[in-house]
């Protein structure tokens, strides 16, 4: 196999690794079902609603037939480089889920 | 590698919608074993985009790194539950509707009505007959009227298909006259051109026409050698066929 090659494959590889589909993302920043328990007191708390504002990294494939698929991830690339990622903008407002 | 491909809005839509849904069905699983789960109640995206126009459709470009000058494109989706998606969405075709894709329309025609939000025959016709719309003030008069008022008909006819009952033959002044009884036989009174009726070929006079019967007159004698085969079309789209005997 010729160099070049391999490096393209592997940068393609890269490239989807950094970026899970949207759905992931979105489940990952709403897991915090953890209640915060002190032993001592015997009281819990939990948290009510979460504001997440954050930049995004997004990858918007379109097919050739036009159907679109999202991939997504925090900032994969904090120091300014030439090049950088072009960062999105993701607000979600969380709220807990009482008819489950 | 993938290319950054323009995309139109609704095709995007479609797939943020369906990856929150996929992520929700995560989370409706996690809360059938944990006591506290979380649910988006509403989120925005704030898009670096290049929107082009190409004469007709919108579409979008995702910004890619090192671009500059991109648009700021923001979308704001709220969360519904079951209940509030069945008020607010349209109902599907149901098996006695068609879509407007389905019938030979212009394509100008098409894309007017569903600029409209007319999307089916019944759409149609609950714009124009149930609601009164005059579609030529809102279209430009764009829509050829003949073509859209064949549509509402063809639409009514499927909604209301001829049931023939019961036929009988019976004499009135020396003339035998076979009478068919049934249900949404004439459904268009307005239109003199029909019923037309012929038995094995040969026109048959129409004595009376109404929505639930028919009277045709028949020379019964002429069954006697052989059934005859009758044919009655009560309008442009439905056609009665029946073989007689005596």
């Amino acid at each position: 196999m010729n160099t070049n090659d391999s490096k393209t494959n592997n940068s393609n590889i890269n490239l989807h690794a950094l970026h899970s589909p949207f759905a992931e993302v979105v489940e990952q920043l709403t897991g915090w079902e953890d209640l915060l328990e002190d032993p001592d007191s015997n009281s819990t708390m939990h948290v009510e609603s979460i504001d997440i504002k954050m930049p995004l990294e997004l990858q918007v494939n379109a097919d050739e037939s036009g159907e679109v698929s999202i991939g997504g991830s925090a900032p994969t690339q904090t120091i300014e480089t030439t090049v950088m990622p072009v960062f999105h903008r993701l607000k979600l407002h969380l709220t807990i889920d009482r008819d489950h | 590698m993938t290319t950054n491909r323009p995309w139109h809005l609704n095709t995007f839509l479609d797939a943020l919608i369906y990856e929150l849904d996929r992520a929700q069905d995560t989370l409706s699983v996690k809360g059938a074993n944990r006591k506290l789960t979380y649910m988006v109640k509403d989120m925005s995206l704030d898009l670096q985009l290049f929107p082009e126009f190409d004469g007709e459709n919108v579409h979008f470009t995702t910004a890619k790194p090192g671009e500059t000058g991109a648009s700021k494109i923001t979308f704001q989706l709220g969360s519904i539950r079951d209940h509030q998606i069945q008020e607010i969405a349209k109902d599907p075709l149901s098996h006695d509707d068609i879509s407007i894709d389905e019938i030979d329309l212009p394509k100008e025609a098409n894309k007017t009505l569903k600029k409209l939000g007319i999307y089916s025959t019944k759409d149609l016709q609950r714009t124009i007959e149930e609601k009164g719309i005059d579609l030529d003030a809102h279209t430009g008069e764009t829509l050829d009227r003949e073509h859209l008022s064949h549509i509402l008909d063809r639409e009514r006819r499927r909604q209301n298909s001829p049931v023939v009952s019961h036929a009988r033959f019976f004499r009135q002044n020396g003339r035998s006259i076979l009478r068919l009884e049934g249900q949404n036989l004439m459904i268009y009174p307005e239109n003199r051109e029909f019923p037309v009726a012929v038995l094995d070929g040969v026109k048959v006079p129409i004595q009376t026409a109404s929505e639930t019967q028919l009277q045709l007159l028949i020379d019964r004698d002429r069954l006697k050698t052989q059934p005859g085969k009758l044919e009655v079309a009560l309008d442009r789209y439905a056609i009665i066929t029946l073989t007689l005997k005596t």
